[in-house]
């Protein structure tokens, strides 16, 4: 295909690589360059006149098991990814709790990899190498090496992250992987009031570590679906074990082990994707918790993460999110983000952290400096 | 005028060095501003000492994860700025993994402050990307690190084997065997001659090289993986394979390994401290190219190695009062290095370009990708007045280096 004929604006395109860019350079980039996920969302903001389908970038570049390493195009899904490595006895400890498989160009756009394993495992953050992107000429740009350890040159991929290809598309994106963990043990609570689940997590806690601070929950999370608190946890312990640990506290209901072979996904709660990120230190999560009893919303939360994910939120509650919760977090030093692709909305005001705004803008000046790619995101 | 932030001045590639203009030293910004043991923080000025934290921190049942054999004496800002390793980066990461946030202060004099005291980082973030730049773009001033629980136990091993080869082999196939340990070191003949010709750590004269394996986690969950080490080891030929049996036994082999470096200067008058990577299955390939390229060099080459990550440390021994003795240590430092990248590696895994690597970086790197770091680099210190001639190479000399050895596909990334 010749990249240098697209025709007008708000079409597709399919490159079967990255190199397919460089003949077209800017006419190419356009204003956005997005890619159309499976679950129907693009990447980028909307009003876009261009969009650039990634699905087909989907080649594994390098596969090392022996060096617990991978480097693959973006157009593969997290999936496909992850059992790519599973079946070498590997692991990429990331997830989503969205339920949904996207491709790595979604995911690393958009960042969705805060998940029930971020107390433990981080999130992209702490797994990507390295990356190639596209710069605002069209040219492929690499940082970081297909090594475990590698300080050569700037490290790029902190800024690629969930800057929604505002800096440029990823083209292709490396990770480190552990060893495959093995024996699991699944757990399921369910209670009435999200204390019950905080303490019971503290309790098991010092069971396993009586200095408490080290944690048995290699995934940990609690949700709350219309009104109904529970709790899912995942750990490398035994479950006659686990069984000794939970046995004495009470409380709760409907307590389910089960024991898997290999880790198993974060599943997804309702049918709406969460709107609000909140972070917060550990230690303030089970006071928001309790505002968040009272008020009418679903939510997943990662205690040990500092992170609740809020939503859907109808606009009706805005207010009182606004009042009871958001406001107090700004002021607690918390930030909320937004996770929407649709952009800010008002909710945003609510928080004051400006700086990261301010010097991701300037990055975009720096590296994009015509502004041929889509938007940033809003930081607050 | 140029200014140049130091922190302890124990950097290995000269990323402190000042050449004309003002040294701007923190080493008095030392203090520890707060520890959060219940959210597994600490706020610290940048001049404060990895092991002091790290002392503050253990009473509270925490430790700050970093721990470059230098850590008696570097700044966390030194290793933020170098984002620094250390043996047991295998497990938990360097320092860009545990640190959260950070105030910092541009060549404009600008001050802004990017991250907090969230356990995880979520979308863009400039703190992380900061990590590593060797302070080129901005100056750290206050940093928020991460404490990372002790383990509830350790266990530490040493494996003894009569070839280097058969200690390299051990390291991939211990991995393969599904063990992650926290460290997974080795030292070769030189270095044991060295070590032990004062310390006594416990490492026997005669072996080609030692692995020092250490685990941790509920004494239950580590005898399992300790007998598959053993397993393992035993079975690619080591000699002895030993389980420390006392605290005061374990702290004897670490002080052995951290001590490996400054106890070269017992058996040679200089040596040229090197930092390569490779992926780990070819740890066997590089040590034995390493041995080599010395040897046509007429020198003698000693290796500290964290062998886990395939991070090697050839100790590069000659003589400088030898005409051409230096010379001859640089060039076969830059050839070990050049075969690093040649088996898909990098030139350096935790010291960081300075000056010392940067007319190699293009062997690394397209001039396209160094140009758009260095758009990065220019934009935020526009004037080029903090920290100038580090990492990048003058222009001229991209291109003359430039297309001496051929890298493999992927390495890019
Ligand atoms: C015996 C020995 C063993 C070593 N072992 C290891 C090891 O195991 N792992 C490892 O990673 N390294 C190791 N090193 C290298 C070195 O100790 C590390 O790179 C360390 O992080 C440097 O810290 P420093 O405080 O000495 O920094 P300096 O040497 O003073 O500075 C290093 C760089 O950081 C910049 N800088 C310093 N402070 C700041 C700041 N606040 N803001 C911005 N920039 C700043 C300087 O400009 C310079 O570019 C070793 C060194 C020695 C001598």
């Amino acid at each position: 295909m010749d990249l240098n004929t697209i025709p007008e604006a708000n079409s597709f395109t399919w490159p079967e690589h990255g190199s397919a860019l460089q003949p077209s350079k800017r006419l190419m980039v356009g204003t956005l360059i997005g890619q159309a996920n499976t679950a129907g969302k693009s990447i980028g903001s909307p009003g876009a006149n261009y969009q650039w389908d990634l699905s087909r970038i989907d080649k594994i570049i390098s596969f090392r098991a022996h060096d617990m390493v991978i480097a693959v195009e973006v157009g593969l899904t997290l999936d496909k990814l992850k059992t790519l490595v599973e079946d070498e006895h590997l692991w990429l400890p990331l997830d989503t709790p969205r339920g949904d498989d996207p491709l790595l160009a979604n995911y690393l756009a958009h960042d969705h990899s805060l998940s029930w394993l971020s107390h433990h495992h981080g999130t992209l953050h702490d797994w990507v190498m390295g990356l190639t992107a596209v710069d605002h000429n069209g040219h492929e740009v690499h940082s970081g090496a297909l090594v475990l350890k590698n300080v050569a040159g700037y490290q790029l991929a902190p800024l690629y992250i969930g800057a929604r290809m505002a800096l440029g598309p990823v083209l292709e994106v490396s990770f480190r992987l552990l060893p495959m963990p093995t024996p699991v043990t699944l757990v399921h609570w369910k209670a009435d009031h999200p204390s019950t689940l905080m303490a019971a997590c503290q309790h098991i806690t010092q069971q396993c570590y009586p200095s408490g601070r080290s944690d048995p929950w290699e995934g940990f999370r609690i949700t709350r679906l219309d009104n109904q608190w529970s709790m899912d946890g995942w750990t490398l312990y035994p479950s006659d074990l686990v069984k000794e640990w939970t046995d004495k506290i009470e409380g709760l209901e409907d307590e389910i082990l089960t024991e898997l072979k290999v880790p198993p996904r974060e599943k997804h709660v309702g049918n709406q994707r969460p709107e609000l990120l909140i972070q917060l230190r550990p230690t303030q999560v089970a006071g928001l918790l309790d505002t968040l009893h009272s008020l009418n919303m679903d939510l997943t939360c990662y205690p040990k993460a500092g992170a609740i994910l809020l939503g859907p939120i109808a606009l009706t509650d805005m207010e009182v999110l606004q009042r009871e919760v958001l406001k107090p977090i700004a002021a607690k030093d918390g930030r909320v983000k937004v996770m929407t692709t649709e952009g800010a909305m008002d909710i945003l005001n609510a928080t004051t952290a400006s700086a990261e705004s301010a010097i991701m803008a300037r990055v975009k000046s720096i590296l994009d400096p015509e502004g041929v790619f889509g938007p940033l995101p809003e930081i607050p | 005028m140029p200014f140049v932030p130091r922190g302890a001045g124990t950097g290995l590639s000269g990323g402190a060095i000042c050449d004309g203009g003002v040294i701007i030293q923190l080493s008095r910004m030392n203090r520890l501003l707060a520890i959060y043991p219940d959210d597994c923080y600490a706020v610290v000025q940048p001049g404060v000492v990895n092991n002091y934290l790290n002392l503050q921190a253990r009473p509270l049942g925490l430790g700050f994860a970093p721990d470059p054999s230098s850590q008696a004496a570097c700044t966390i800002g030194g290793n933020l700025a170098e984002n620094a390793g250390g043996p047991h980066t295998l497990k938990y990461g360097v320092t860009s993994n545990h640190v959260l946030g950070q105030t910092v202060v541009f060549p404009d004099g600008e001050v802004a402050t990017y991250g907090g005291p969230y356990p995880v980082r979520s979308g863009p973030d400039f703190s992380t990307f900061l990590i590593g730049t060797e302070g080129t773009i901005a100056i750290s001033t206050e940093i928020i690190v991460r404490l990372v629980p002790l383990p509830p136990d350790v266990t530490t091993m040493l494996a003894v084997y009569k070839s280097v080869a058969d200690a390299t082999d051990s390291v991939s196939a211990i991995l393969a065997a599904g063990v992650l340990p926290n460290a997974l070191e080795l030292i070769d003949n030189l270095c044991i001659q060295a070590v032990e010709s004062h310390l006594k750590a416990g490492f026997p004269m005669e072996a080609a090289a030692v692995l020092l394996i250490e685990l941790d986690g509920t004494k239950q969950m580590m005898q399992t993986k300790a007998e598959t080490v053993g397993r393992v080891c035993k079975s690619n030929a080591a000699v002895s394979f030993s389980i420390a049996k006392s605290e005061e036994e374990r702290q004897r082999l670490w002080l052995g390994r951290k001590h490996a470096v400054g106890s070269l200067g017992k058996i040679t008058p200089a040596f040229y401290t090197n930092d390569g990577v490779v992926p780990r299955s070819r740890l066997t390939d590089i040590m034995q190219t390493s041995y080599r390229i010395a040897k046509e060099h007429d020198l003698s080459v000693a290796h500290v190695c964290h062998a886990g990550d395939g991070n090697i440390h050839p100790l590069i021994c000659y003589n400088p009062d030898e005409s051409g003795g230096s010379q001859r240590a640089t060039a076969c430092s830059t050839e070990i290095l050049m075969a690093c990248i040649e088996m898909g590696g990098s030139i350096t895994g935790e010291h960081g370009i300075g000056i010392e690597k940067r007319d190699l970086l293009p062997q690394m790197f397209s001039e396209v990708d160094l140009e758009h770091m260095q758009r990065l680099r220019n934009g935020l210190n526009p004037e080029g007045l903090l920290n100038p001639g580090k990492i990048f190479p003058n222009g001229s000399r991209c291109g003359e280096l430039r297309g001496n050895v051929s890298i493999p596909r992927g390495t890019w990334i």
